[in-house]
């Protein structure tokens, strides 16, 4: 069975938010406390509210893949982030793997008053759209501090999977 | 409904809100820009209306009109929008009879003479399309905020309220 468009796509963001984890190991605990004006906040805690994003999507159309307790303002060490994202990616494919998505099954989501019912589609563009919007935050602090700036599209994806070649 | 259909009818929605946006601000606001962003909100703008049109011109095979959008001048907003009617019409186009993702693209017709020839699964240009609005549209909130001008909510959250796709429950 071909990959559905979807999965492609969340299997994109979940690439992208690791190389920019990976990207950030080279930075001093000084340089993740950055930050620019306009943006989410530091670069710790961009990451962090990016995976804890994810496991949010991921819940709300019945993968969980952390515990209630979880908080994502809690100040994290990229190890314990890149934890995190193992999780999401192994929910990814969870949601993948059994029978077919529906992306027009409603879900509801509870946490608002009154509650609200949700299209479960719209959980996964959320998690899509989330990523490249924060990570493109963390693109920003770098590059407005002179740092390196990864390559994060799906160009850079389709290469490193083989997807993508040029023809001579 | 395809998927990436729907990505795609945010995306043109999101570029339509903050096209919207932007033509409250002045000619000097527009050439606003901040470090670590793409440039300018209006060449940002521009070039994600240009690199769509690019897209859907490889994913069709041929070009939408005549002379191909660049964004090598300082464009208007209203050149901006006309070019997303034309994203919008060919996006509409290219779902009338849905693609299929796996299909191997061999060229665009937008390639320069003598620039290299990339193939590519036809899933790759799609979903980088929905990246790259995402992407740039972020620069330019972050223009926005960073010069205390108000930013605009571009998620799908909004855009589903709008569709009807996310409610209260009665």
């Amino acid at each position: 069975m071909a990959t559905p468009p979807m999965l492609r796509q969340l299997r994109h963001d979940v690439w992208a938010t690791e190389k920019l984890i990976e990207h950030c190991r080279a930075l001093t605990d000084a340089q993740l406390d950055l930050t620019a004006p306009g943006t989410y906040g530091t670069i710790r805690r961009t990451l962090a509210h990016i995976v804890g994003g994810d496991t949010l999507y991921l819940a709300l159309i019945g993968f969980p893949v952390v515990d209630a307790a979880f908080d994502e303002d809690r100040l994290m060490s990229l190890d314990e982030i890149s934890g995190v994202l193992d999780k999401v990616r192994a929910g990814v494919e969870r949601v993948f793997a059994g029978k077919e998505f529906d992306p027009d099954r409603v879900v509801i989501d509870a946490r608002t008053d009154p509650p609200e019912e949700l299209e479960a589609w719209t959980m996964l563009a959320q998690f899509a759209h989330h990523g490249s919007d924060h990570r493109a935050h963390v693109g920003t602090i770098l590059g407005a501090h002179g740092l390196k700036t990864p390559g994060l599209d799906v160009w850079s994806y389709g290469w490193k999977i083989g997807a993508m070649r040029v023809k001579r | 409904m395809d998927y990436l259909h729907r990505q795609m009818r945010h995306d043109i929605w999101a570029n339509e809100k903050l096209i919207a946006r932007c033509r409250a601000l002045t000619d000097a606001q527009l050439d606003l820009t901040v470090a670590g962003t793409y440039g300018t909100i209006r060449n940002t703008l521009a070039h994600i209306v240009t690199a769509e049109e690019g897209y859907l011109v490889r994913l069709r095979g041929t070009v939408l009109h005549e002379r191909p959008f660049r964004a090598d001048h300082p464009a208007t907003l209203d050149e901006i929008a006309t070019h997303l009617g034309h994203v919008s019409d060919a996006v509409e186009q290219l779902f009338g009879s849905p693609p299929d993702p796996e299909r191997i693209l061999t060229d665009t017709p937008l390639r320069p003479p003598g620039a290299p020839r990339f193939e590519m699964a036809a899933w790759a240009p799609a979903s980088q399309f929905v990246h790259h609005g995402t992407d740039h549209r972020t620069h330019i909130n972050t223009i926005l905020g960073a010069h205390g001008l108000e930013t605009v909510d571009l998620q799908i959250w909004p855009y589903a309220m709008e569709l009807g796709a996310s409610r209260e429950v009665k």
